[in-house]
């Protein structure tokens, strides 16, 4: 069992996340614990090597690309809609720390996007809302709606 | 089988970026990072991977990000930042302490670390106008260090040591995109939202 633990030495920014992974050892920093966990977790045991590095790949990708800046906000989509053309998930037809990590960078931008501009990128739409079902990767995130008129309208109300 | 292709970029990416690395048909690593880690894991080459991971991060998400829009100004293609300045000399700070403690970044082997922010910093000892990296004696020591071995020696010779060297990486490094400069104010950094407190990872390890 590791857990989170919030203390800010050694790290290289101050409001990196530690993770303490036991016997003493801490990783540091978000995209070091991502990778930690493709390594060590159960879950990711029968990832091959280079979906392990793909995954990796995004995770990178997903902290040095994805911003909030209007001309990165741009062309990320366009990349990663072009890039989830043919896929349900970023590596290895599952669920991996790589789609986790890149819906949480994804959010603050999703949830500005016109209807247009989301129809626009479809396939990272869907991607996102694919994922966006899954509670336990949404935490408490607000859910993006990605249809304007409600499917079965009605349903829920009482 | 993997191979370095040279004269197209991945398809899905819009930016004109190499190297790649083409792992299986389709497949590309397109971060050199990841590439380089890659090779070095294929190729059994013992390593830790936690530090190199520690590096390799610090490399994409801190070091490159500053040093990047610092080279455009070397070269005379941007205004005296003196910000940007600053946030170049922490990130050299950084490294230098590391490599007071050890002789290479993550211990005293040469690994894939230290060829990823050899890469980043070569430029900065390199190009005409660059005094910064001189105060860094213990960065010095590694970038003397490491340039003198025979295979890196092999690679500059092929690639920088041209006549016209400083006009193409000139070149090369104007006709790229750089990710927004964590921190700077007209975009906020990277939207990786920090875990909230009720995020419980539980993995046993």
């Amino acid at each position: 069992m590791m857990t989170l633990i919030d203390t800010t030495s050694c790290s290289t920014s101050q409001s990196d996340p530690i993770l303490d992974a036991g016997n003493g050892k801490k990783i540091s920093g978000l995209s070091n614990i991502a990778k930690h966990l493709l390594r060590v977790s159960d879950d990711f045991k029968n990832l091959s090597l280079e979906e392990r590095i793909a995954a990796e790949q995004w995770i990178e990708y997903a902290r040095t690309e994805v911003s909030t800046d209007k001309e990165a906000v741009r062309m990320v989509l366009k990349e990663l809609n072009a890039y989830l053309q043919d896929k349900v998930f970023f590596v290895a037809d599952r669920l991996t720390v790589a789609d986790v990590f890149m819906f949480h960078s994804l959010h603050a931008v999703f949830a500005r996007l016109t209807f247009q501009e989301k129809e626009k990128h479809i396939n990272v739409s869907r991607w996102f809302s694919n994922i966006q079902r899954e509670q336990a990767v949404r935490q408490n995130l607000s859910g993006v709606t990605f249809l304007r008129t409600p499917v079965y309208d009605g349903v829920a109300a009482h | 089988m993997a191979s370095f292709i040279s004269d197209s970029v991945v398809p899905y990416l819009s930016k004109q970026k190499l190297p790649v690395l083409e792992i299986e048909d389709g497949k590309f690593i397109f971060s050199s990072n990841s590439a380089a880690k890659y090779l070095f894991l294929k190729g059994k080459i013992p390593t830790e991977e936690a530090s190199m991971d520690e590096i390799l991060s610090w490399e994409s998400e801190v070091l490159l990000p500053v040093i990047a829009p610092f080279l455009v100004f070397l070269v005379g293609q941007a205004k005296r930042d003196s910000k940007l300045i600053e946030k170049v000399e922490k990130a050299l700070q950084f490294v230098d302490k590391k490599l007071g403690a050890s002789k290479f970044l993550t211990g005293d082997t040469f690994g894939v670390a230290d060829v990823c922010v050899f890469c980043t910093i070569y430029p900065l000892f390199n190009l005409k106008n660059s005094s910064l990296a001189d105060k860094f004696t213990n960065l010095r020591r590694f970038y003397d260090e490491v340039s003198s071995k025979a295979v890196v020696q092999g690679v500059l010779s092929e690639e920088w040591k041209e006549n016209n060297q400083q006009d193409a990486f000139k070149a090369s490094l104007l006709a790229q995109r750089f990710p927004p400069i964590p921190g700077a104010s007209a975009s906020v950094s990277p939207a990786a939202a920090k875990p909230s407190a009720s995020v419980s990872l539980s993995v046993s390890s």
